[in-house]
């Protein structure tokens, strides 16, 4: 299964040449929130189509409330009719008809029934009749113990939806005119380790070290200082060698008195080391060196033993491209891990706005140098972000504000299916998101309903039969449909209670 | 509809695109007769519209009054009246039938037929809620009526243009209703009231290009289908009876098929734009229109799978006529043309039999004369077409 990423904004187009030539047959796509492809159930029907077509399997996943309806949809598990017809309000004068719905019409005199008919005996039936009498007595008052009602009433809602926008300030007071809410910094540190290998590489070993005799074949004393440079010749190629002390080499000399004999040159031991490492500078004595800044005729050296110890191996090291790459992934996994943290920190009463932290690093420690021998290479972070958070009851009460001009006297906010939603507007010509300030967005999504006082209700519908009751309700303003049940279910129980703790009145929206 | 009486024989129609609005100044001759005497294209900034839903109002406004000025400049009187177009997932159109069996024969009488009216008007509602979770899970959004026309009424079988008076058993009509979100309706009323100028109408596009069509003059119009290539979707509009059925938007349009050969050959737009106005015109060189060919084709695929599946989402059809018109700015390429023509998509769709294709062109449109010259390319076909628009209001307030 290969999982590809997509943009919030990727079309069928886009994806469709993004997945089409991965060899896999299993592709998973995680939609992210707000994609464009959650405009249109074709695009999801048609990106499974042509996956289909070129033998793929197609696995979508979403985080998306909007997307996980749509494929839900899609798979057919949700059904439309009876759902949109409930929520059907219509407009204009040429629906003004539909919009008076019909009461329940309950007829009670069909639920209840008769008490069932009981034969006694005609005679000795008085104790009989008294144990019957005492059994509906207590009968009647185990009933009349638990006798309750409840009523149903759903009520005309009308939608309100509204979109905020709110700057969050750090140090700022509330200032609900303005729609701008205090923000309160918000600090995590996180540390983290994380390893790699290396991909540098190191020569490391020894130079080879020798003696040498030099030889003076002029007739003057010569000095040679340390360093100076001798040059063994193998194979056209020549490996250097430094003496390692100055030295100073008497000139040539006749051995005998006889004119015609020949000079004798002076000569002189001397310490070499090769100028670098490796097993090439190993040589056998008797070798014959050159000074690499005087004529061989004039000066000469001769290996008086082996010069040997020259040695090498290629080692893992740590390179600069190592220790950039890890810092960065380090880096990006840091930032990952802190801002989960943060968000962790959100709580009901507080909340962190993502996006807004700024993030310093401010301790990073390599467990090895630039080129130093090492098989792996460990760094040790730590950052810390610094983000803007503020609190619900703070936007809570915004709301409250913005709301309290909008609902007319006698409705309130409905406590059903209230949706409120908040969005980081993010960085823009427009809006500002930094640890300091954010600009955020606030979609509420309510319901207005009339209010009904329900103590006051119950007050009204106590003692009262199930005729009494719907009058009541009835002339409550916007209810559309209502149910009452009375419990037990026999027509001397078909009222409500004198106790309006037994009384139960649920307000719902339409 | 938003009718208003205007004097003035000039108007202004308008299509207003997810990065475009197209602004045409007509001027109405005759009663059938329309001439253009100005145009004007802006583009819009990116999510400025999204999905055709407008985001940032007040810069729809500025661009619309840019455009009306631009069409305008050169006429002397200003022009306030104008019909804006609306299309895709904006608006749902819907054809609903509806009944009335009496036990006997009856004398039509103007109850009867309002009875089965209002019938429609509720199905279709419902219908058109039901089509908008269809196809975008929305549950909670609020839809108005912007156009309803009779297609037709049958008393007994027999088609009566006027059913009143008639006798017979069986009424049955033929509803055309588009609708519109009211919060969409709202938000164009405003930025039209903004731009300083009269709202006339808000009419469906489909609908407006299938009744250009009726105009025509080609025998084989009674029942087809009509697929409009458009900028940023494909509209599926399927006739019966010179009738609007139905209509399934697809979301890939013309720009899919410029950002994708952008993207693959690594052009900004507007190059990819000139890339693609060239080779429609058949002016590349070998190698470049093998390129080009080879990324619309990748494109192409994908578009035609899409047609298939809106076929297949028309569960109310039947059986489709084998007559395909196609228009909008992807006609201007051959390759969609002979993608229909040499695929066998239409293989498992109930077509009557194989699927002919005449492409409508601009100078198609009799009734419409072009006094700018400037209009000449398939782009403007939409927004042309909408002039019918003011016909019919004409006619109405007639």
């Amino acid at each position: 299964m290969t999982k590809v990423d997509i943009e919030i904004h990727s079309n069928v187009v886009d994806i469709y040449n993004k997945i089409k030539d991965i060899d896999d047959t299993g592709i998973e796509i995680d939609i992210p929130e707000g994609s464009v492809l959650f405009d249109n159930t074709l695009n999801i029907k048609l990106l499974k189509r042509i996956l289909q077509r070129d033998s793929k399997v197609l696995t979508l996943t979403t985080e998306d409330p909007k997307g996980k309806l749509l494929m839900d949809i899609i798979d057919d598990n949700v059904t439309t009719d009876t759902a949109t017809y409930i929520k059907y309000e219509p407009k204009g004068s040429i629906f003004e008809k539909f919009k008076s719905f019909k009461r329940p019409n309950i007829d009670f005199s069909k639920i209840g029934g008769i008490l069932p008919k009981i034969n006694f005996p005609k005679s000795g039936f008085i104790i009989p009749l008294v144990v019957v009498i005492l059994v509906i007595g207590i009968g009647f008052f185990a009933l009349q113990k638990t006798h309750k009602a409840s009523a149903k009433i759903v009520v005309e809602s009308q939608t309100l939806t509204r979109s905020i926008t709110i700057n969050v300030k750090k140090g700022a007071s509330n200032d609900f005119a303005n729609n701008i809410i205090k923000g309160s910094e918000i600090q995590k540190t996180i540390q983290n380790i994380q390893s790699a290998p290396t991909t540098g590489e190191k020569l490391i070993g020894t130079t080879a070290k020798g003696e040498v005799t030099v030889y003076n074949r002029t007739t003057t004393d010569k000095n040679f200082k340390k360093g100076e440079i001798l040059i063994y010749e193998n194979n056209n190629k020549e490996y250097k060698y430094k003496i390692t002390s100055d030295i100073t080499v008497l000139g040539a000399k006749s051995g005998s008195t006889d004119p015609a004999a020949s000079l004798v040159p002076g000569e002189k031991l001397v310490n070499v080391e090769a100028l670098v490492i490796g097993e090439e500078y190993n040589i056998s004595k008797d070798k014959t060196l050159n000074f690499d800044e005087y004529k061989s005729s004039e000066f000469a050296a001769k290996a008086t033993s082996a010069i040997t110890g020259g040695k090498k191996e290629t080692k893992k090291a740590v390179a600069q491209v190592d220790m950039d790459t890890l810092k960065e992934k380090l880096l990006k996994q840091n930032k990952e891990d802190i801002q989960k943290e943060l968000e962790k920190n959100s709580s009901n009463s507080s909340k962190y706005i993502k996006g807004s932290e700024d993030i310093a690093v401010i301790k990073e420690t390599f467990s090895d140098k630039l080129n130093d021998d090492a098989i792996e290479l460990k760094l040790d972070q730590t950052i810390t972000a610094t983000g803007l958070s503020y609190s619900q009851s703070d936007i809570d009460n915004l709301i409250a504000s913005t709301l309290k001009n909008l609902i007319p006297e006698g409705y309130e906010v409905s406590t059903q299916d209230k949706e409120i939603k908040v969005e980081v507007l993010g960085n823009s010509t427009k809006t500002v998101l930094n640890k300091n300030q954010a600009d955020i967005q606030v979609t509420l999504k309510l319901f207005i309903v009339p209010t009904i006082d329900t103590e006051k209700l119950k007050d009204e519908l106590k003692n009262k039969n199930i005729e009494e009751g719907q009058k009541i309700i009835n002339n409550i303003n916007n209810v559309k449909t209502y149910e009452i049940n009375t419990f037990p279910n026999i027509p001397m129980f078909k009222k409500f209670p004198s106790d309006t703790t037994k009384i139960d009145i649920k307000i719902e929206k339409e | 509809m938003f009718h208003k009486k205007k004097k003035s024989t000039k108007f202004l129609v308008a299509e207003i695109d997810n990065n475009q609005i197209k602004v045409l100044a007509l001027y109405q001759e005759s009663e059938e007769k329309i001439r253009i005497i100005g145009s004007a294209i802006k583009t819009l900034q990116e999510n400025t519209i999204v999905n055709y839903h407008i985001l940032d109002k007040e810069l729809v406004t500025l661009t619309l009054k840019e455009a009306v000025l631009e069409a305008t400049n050169e006429l002397e009187e200003p022009i306030k009246g104008i019909i804006i177009g609306v299309k895709g997932t904006q608006c749902i159109e819907i054809t609903t039938t509806a009944k009335s069996t009496a036990t006997h024969k009856r004398v039509i009488k103007e109850k009867d037929i309002n009875e089965v009216y209002d019938r429609i008007i509720e199905a279709a509602y419902i219908q058109a809620q039901n089509e908008i979770v269809h196809i975008s899970g929305d549950y909670d959004s609020n839809l108005e009526i912007i156009i309803s026309s009779n297609v037709y009424n049958k008393i007994d079988h027999n088609f009566y243009e006027d059913p009143l008076g008639v006798e017979g058993e069986v009424l049955e009509s033929a509803i055309f209703n588009a609708f519109c979100f009211t919060e969409d309706i709202k938000t164009i009323k405003k930025i039209v009231s903004k731009a300083g100028l009269d709202l006339l109408s808000i009419s469906p596009i489909p609908y407006a290009i299938v009744q250009n069509i009726t105009k025509m003059d080609i025998p084989e119009k009674t029942d087809y289908t009509l697929i409009n290539f458009g900028e940023d979707i494909t509209e599926i509009m399927v006739v019966f009876g010179k009738g609007l059925i139905d209509t399934k938007t697809l979301p890939i349009g013309y720009s899919h098929l410029r950002e994708g050969l952008g993207y693959k050959m690594g052009l900004t737009t507007k190059e990819a734009e000139k890339v693609l106005e060239t080779y429609s015109r058949g002016q590349l060189s070998e190698t470049e229109e093998n390129i080009v060919q080879k990324c619309l084709n990748d494109i192409l695929y994908v578009w035609l799978e899409g047609i298939k599946l809106c076929f297949e989402e028309f569960s109310e059809v039947k059986t489709f006529a084998n007559q395909i018109y196609l228009t909008g700015e992807g006609t201007m390429l051959p390759d969609v043309i002979n993608a229909l023509k040499e695929e066998p998509w239409y293989k498992e769709i109930p077509f009557k039999t194989e699927p002919e294709y005449k492409k409508i062109d601009i100078n198609d449109f009799a009734f419409i004369d072009d006094a700018t010259s400037k209009i000449t390319s398939p782009i403007w076909i939409p927004t042309q077409s909408l002039g019918i628009i003011y016909l019919e209001i004409q006619d109405q307030n007639d």
